[in-house]
C-alpha cells in the first residue's frame, strides 16, 4: 500500500509519514500543494492524505485539479479548519474522509485501513455465515438475500461478531473494538443495541453463552 | 407599545378638542344672539309699521299679518286698559310690558310704547319663534358636524402623514430586526430626503459597518487563532502518539499519557473559544441532521477516555431499548456532552462511577449526566452564566454557559440540580 502524505507543516509531515511507515505502509511525503500535486500525477498511490492550509494551491484547489487531471486516487483531508462548511466542502470536492486537527493517531490510522481496504485485493470485504452476509464495501448486510437496514453501531457490532465468527467476545471486547471505550459493567449499552440487532435480523444468529459473552456460530466464508 | 403614529393622532386629537370646541361655542353663542337680535328686529318694525296706523279716537285698529298675533293696551288716568288682543295672545304679567323682546313659550314677543296724547299706547306682537329655533338647531347641527368632522379629518391626516413620514424610521426597524433575528447584518434603507431620517440612517449604517468588521475581525481572529494552535497540537498529539507505542517505562509513558490528556483538553479550550465567539457575536450556524442521540454520547465519551483513565473514573451508560433521533447539530451537541460529562469526571472523587443515562418523556428526549460531588455548589442557577464557576471549574467557566446556549439553540433545555451528594446535568431536547 502506497500513501502519498501532503502536509507543510515539517514535523507532522515526518511524523504522519514515520507513523503511516511504522504501521506498513510506503510513503511519499510533499511539503506543499504543486509537489503533491506532481507527486499525485506520476507515481501510483492508494491513498492522498491532504492537508487543506498549503502554500500556493490550497489542499482544495490541489484536489479540484486531481480530479481535473483524472487522478481517482481516494484522498483523506487533514486540516485545522474544522467547521461544517469545511467539511462539506472538502467531502463534496471529491475527498472520502476529512479528519480534523488535532486528531487521534490510532483514529486516523483505523480511518486509512478503512479506505485502503477498499482497494486491496489481498482483503476480505465480504463474511458469510449461513443465510447472513456482511459487505465491507457497500455496507450491506443481507439475510437470505434480503437486505436488513442497520444503524452504524449495529452494523460494526455485527462485523465484529462474524469476523470473529464461532469465538465468544465478552462485553469488555465488545465495547472495546466497537465503542472504543470501557463502559463501565453494569452499563446496558451492549445488550440494548444487540436487541436491537437480533430484532432486526429475526434469526437466532447471535447466542449467549451467560456470563462469558456473545458470539455468532457457524461456517465462515471470506470473499 | 404605542406607535409615535398613533401618539402623534392622539396629540392633535386632544389639542383640537381643547381648542375646536371652545371657538365652535363661541361661534354658537355669538350667532344665536345674533339670530335672535335678526328676529326680534324684523318683528320690532312690524309693530312699528302697526303702532303708526292705530288710531284711539275714532279707533283704528290695523290687522296684523297672518301667524301675529296682536296686543294693544293704554293706558288713561294711571289705568291700563286693553284695547285689543288677538284671540290666541298668551296672558303674561304686565311687567313684561317693560322688556323690548323676549320669548315667551313657542313665541317671540316685542313690545312697543306710543305715545298718543293723551294716550300712552303699548303694542305688544308675537308669532311663532319656531323658525328661530328651528335656525338655531341646524346651527348647533352644523357646528356639531363641522367639528366632528374637522376632528376626524385632521387626526386622519396626522395619522397618514405621520404615517409617511415615520416610514423610513420603520423601515430601520424592519431592517434592525431581521439583523437581530439573522446572522447577517443588512443596511438600513437610506430616504431620498434632506432630514433627520436621512441623517439617522446614514449613521446606523456607518455603525452597522463597524460593528460587522469588529464581528468579522473577532471571528477571524478566533478562527485563524483556532488554526493555528490546532496545527502544532495535532504534531504534539501524534509525536506523543507515536511515542506511546515505543516507550517501555512506566514512568516516562504516564507522563506522555498526562501530555496527551493536556493537549486534548488543550483542543477542546481552543474549540470551546471559537463557540464562544461564535455564539456572541451570533454567527453560530447549526447544521442539524436527525442523529441517534446514543451516538453523541459515545462518541463524547470516546473522546474523554484518557481522562477517564487517568481519574480512574468510570462511566455507567444507560439507553432504552428505544430508537432514539433527534434533529441535531451532532457536532455542537457533542461539545454539549463533552463539557458535561468532562464536569462530572474531573469534579467528582477519584474513582467514582458517572452515570449517563438517555432516556424518552413525552415529546423530550433526555440525557442525564449524575456525579458525585465532594461538597455541595453554591449559586447553582449562576452556573450557566458566563464567566461564572462558582469554584466548580478550575476554568474561566465557559463550558456550562457554551452548553446551554448550545442547547437553547436547539429548542431544548439544560437543567442543573443536587441531591444527597449528586450533581445532575440533564439536556432535554425536542423530538
Amino acid at each position: 500500500m502506497k500513501i502519498l502524505v501532503i502536509e507543510d507543516e515539517p514535523r507532522l509531515n515526518e511524523f504522519l509519514k514515520n507513523g503511516l511507515e511504522q504501521n506498513g505502509y510506503a510513503v511519499d511525503a510533499a511539503a506543499n500543494g504543486s509537489m503533491g500535486l506532481e507527486l499525485a500525477s506520476v507515481g501510483s498511490y492508494d491513498l492522498v492524505v491532504l492537508d487543506i492550509m498549503l502554500p500556493g494551491q490550497t489542499g482544495f484547489e490541489v484536489l479540484q485539479n486531481m480530479r481535473q487531471f483524472k487522478i481517482m486516487t481516494p484522498v483523506i483531508i487533514i486540516s485545522a479548519l474544522s467547521s461544517s462548511e469545511h467539511v462539506i466542502k472538502g467531502l463534496d470536492a471529491g475527498a472520502v474522509d476529512y479528519i480534523k486537527k488535532p486528531f487521534d493517531f490510532g483514529e486516523f490510522l483505523a480511518r486509512v485501513r478503512a479506505v485502503t481496504r477498499k482497494g486491496d485485493p489481498r482483503s476480505f470485504t465480504k463474511y458469510k455465515v449461513g443465510k447472513l452476509e456482511l459487505d465491507l464495501l457497500s455496507r450491506k448486510v443481507f439475510l437470505e438475500d434480503k437486505e436488513i437496514s442497520l444503524t452504524k453501531r449495529e452494523f460494526a457490532l455485527l462485523e465484529l461478531l462474524m469476523t470473529q465468527c464461532n469465538r465468544v467476545l465478552s462485553k469488555v471486547e465488545i465495547s472495546e473494538k466497537v465503542w472504543d471505550v470501557n463502559f463501565d459493567m453494569a452499563s446496558n449499552v451492549i445488550e440494548v443495541h444487540l436487541s436491537q440487532l437480533r430484532r432486526k435480523l429475526k434469526d437466532d444468529v447471535i447466542h449467549t453463552r451467560v456470563g462469558m459473552g456473545y458470539y455468532i456460530e457457524g461456517e465462515l466464508i471470506r470473499q | 407599545m404605542q406607535s409615535l403614529q398613533t401618539k402623534a393622532s392622539l396629540l392633535f386629537f386632544a389639542v383640537f378638542i381643547v381648542i375646536i370646541l371652545p371657538v365652535n361655542f363661541i361661534v354658537y353663542f355669538k350667532l344665536k344672539a345674533v339670530l335672535t337680535e335678526a328676529d326680534a328686529r324684523e318683528l320690532r318694525t312690524e309693530a312699528e309699521k302697526i303702532a303708526s296706523r292705530i288710531r284711539v279716537d275714532p279707533p283704528f285698529i290695523p290687522l296684523p299679518p297672518a301667524g301675529y298675533l296682536l296686543k294693544i293696551q293704554f293706558q288713561r288716568n294711571g289705568m291700563t286698559e286693553e284695547m285689543f288682543a288677538s284671540p290666541d295672545f298668551p296672558d303674561f304679567p304686565d311687567a313684561s310690558l317693560t322688556i323690548p323682546s323676549f320669548s315667551y313659550d313657542t313665541l317671540s314677543i316685542v313690545n312697543m310704547e306710543k305715545v298718543n296724547p293723551p294716550n300712552e299706547l303699548t303694542v305688544s306682537l308675537a308669532r311663532s319663534n319656531r323658525i328661530l329655533i328651528q335656525q338655531l338647531n341646524n346651527l348647533t347641527a352644523y357646528l356639531f358636524l363641522a367639528s366632528v368632522c374637522s376632528i376626524i379629518t385632521a387626526g386622519l391626516l396626522v395619522y397618514l402623514s405621520s404615517g409617511f413620514m415615520l416610514k423610513p424610521i420603520k423601515k430601520i426597524i424592519g431592517v434592525a430586526h431581521r439583523i437581530q433575528a439573522s446572522n447577517s447584518i443588512e443596511r438600513v434603507p437610506v430616504p431620498q430626503t434632506n432630514d433627520e431620517s436621512r441623517e439617522l440612517a446614514e449613521t446606523l449604517n456607518g455603525m452597522l459597518s463597524r460593528l460587522e468588521t469588529s464581528i468579522k475581525n473577532q471571528v477571524n481572529f478566533f478562527a485563524s487563532a483556532a488554526h493555528e494552535l490546532k496545527t502544532p497540537l495535532a504534531i504534539m498529539q501524534t509525536e506523543v502518539t507515536l511515542a506511546l507505542e515505543k516507550v517501555k517505562d512506566q514512568e516516562l509513558m504516564r507522563i506522555l499519557q498526562s501530555q496527551l490528556l493536556e493537549i486534548q483538553r488543550l483542543d477542546r479550550v481552543i474549540q470551546d473559544f471559537l463557540l464562544l465567539s461564535q455564539l456572541k457575536s451570533e454567527t453560530l450556524t447549526l447544521r442539524e441532521r436527525r442523529e441517534g442521540v446514543e451516538e453523541i454520547v459515545y462518541a463524547a465519551i470516546r473522546k474523554l477516555r484518557y481522562l477517564c483513565k487517568q481519574r480512574e473514573s468510570k462511566i455507567q451508560v444507560m439507553v432504552e431499548d428505544r430508537a432514539m433521533n433527534v434533529l441535531v447539530d451532532f457536532d455542537k451537541m457533542e461539545t454539549v456532552v463533552t463539557n458535561l460529562i468532562e464536569n462530572a469526571i474531573r469534579y467528582s472523587p477519584g474513582k467514582s462511577t458517572i452515570h449517563v443515562a438517555l432516556s424518552l418523556k413525552d415529546e423530550w428526549i433526555a440525557i442525564t449526566c449524575r456525579n458525585a460531588i465532594q461538597k455541595p455548589i453554591q449559586n447553582l442557577e449562576s452556573l450557566t452564566s458566563e464567566f461564572k464557576s462558582e469554584g466548580m471549574s478550575s476554568g474561566l467557566g465557559m463550558g456550562l454557559w457554551i452548553s446551554d446556549q448550545i442547547v437553547r439553540l436547539h429548542k431544548g433545555r439544560l437543567d442543573l440540580s443536587q441531591e444527597d451528594g449528586f450533581f445532575q446535568a440533564c439536556v432535554s431536547l425536542p423530538r
